[in-house]
């Protein structure tokens, strides 16, 4: 009964404030781990020779990585800067409250230039058609 | 007059109905054990991974409706419902790495696809093995967003807001992933 009601600091429940600081740079840092993937994916396009071996070589704490190529190493650089831009986002924004319908529109709105960005049709057209093997 | 009793609970026959559609959308990745090809098991893996992930991703689409009602526990509720789908994500995800090997191996679909029909690859694979990825770290933001301001929801819909899109463009990405997914598989035969 009493642990229901107060935490370990003796706060009530309503009274531990979580700052909206935090949602945002939930939001914030998936949008960068999703365009740590894309631009990565466009630098292999772009310049295949040097980005895929770079690519390769940080990818290759992957079991397997000899095998999946470049896209383990485009996985790290978005699960790197997902997990890594999550704790700084946090650690900047947490003590915050911030306006977060301007974040949630910021993000949808980054979310579709992703999308345009990783429609191969587009990328394939202002880069050449070789394939990202 | 009173009403009469159906002559089963609603809840066993909801069950069933579940239950049964369950099994048999499940069958379609595992119908490929008797199918042509070798390297079954990392292709079956991944399809049946990815077909619990869209079965969660829907339970999760449906369940964002009483969040932003305001309903009282849907807050856990989803956010139980997206930590199964977090986990089942992964394997997906780790499946799929698997399953790349063989795609990308000499004689492989990739090159097969590149000789006869190369828009497979070069759009279809090209565009869903990034966006499918996707729905991993927008369901565990919005798991996340769930934990901290559960008791907090009523305070700015904002919250709740950024919930249900991170909820729908995670659903949104899981099915490009498996739609093209499906497509490139029925490329599989010479």
């Amino acid at each position: 009964m009493l642990l229901d009601e107060y935490g370990v600091h003796g706060m009530s429940r309503q009274d531990r404030k979580v700052n909206t600081g935090e949602a945002a740079a939930a939001l914030g840092s998936v949008w960068l781990g999703m365009a740590g993937l894309v631009f990565s994916h466009l630098w292999s396009v772009i310049d295949p020779i040097r980005a895929n071996m770079k690519l390769l070589k940080i990818g290759s704490w992957i079991p397997g990585w000899w095998g999946i190529g470049s896209y383990a190493g485009k996985q790290t650089v978005a699960l790197a800067l997902w997990i890594g831009g999550w704790a700084v986002l946090h650690l900047l924004f947490k003590q915050q409250e911030v306006n977060l319908k301007r974040w949630v529109y910021a993000f949808l709105i980054g979310f579709a230039v992703l999308m345009l960005l990783i429609w191969p049709p587009i990328y394939h057209n202002l880069f050449g058609w070789n394939p990202a093997l | 007059m009173t009403m009469k009793k159906p002559i089963w609970h609603l809840k066993d026959l909801a069950f069933m109905q579940a239950g049964v559609t369950a099994l048999l959308f499940l069958t379609i990745p595992i119908l490929n054990l008797v199918g042509p090809g070798g390297n079954k098991w990392p292709g079956v893996l991944h399809g049946l991974g990815s077909t619990l992930t869209l079965i969660f991703g829907l339970q999760a689409l449906h369940q964002i409706y009483p969040l932003l009602r305001g309903k009282e526990g849907s807050a856990e509720k989803l956010e139980r419902t997206l930590w199964m789908l977090n986990g089942l994500v992964l394997l997906a995800i780790i499946f799929g790495n698997w399953l790349y090997i063989a795609y990308r191996a000499p004689d492989g679909l990739q090159q097969w696809e590149l000789f006869y029909n190369p828009s497979m690859h070069l759009v279809a694979m090209e565009f869903k093995e990034f966006v499918a990825l996707f729905a991993l770290p927008m369901g565990v933001s919005a798991a996340f967003i769930l934990r901290r301001f559960r008791d907090a929801m009523h305070l700015d819909h904002a919250i709740s807001g950024a919930v249900a899109i991170l909820v729908s463009l995670t659903w949104f990405c899981l099915l490009i992933g498996f739609v093209l997914g499906i497509a490139i598989t029925k490329n599989n035969v010479t």
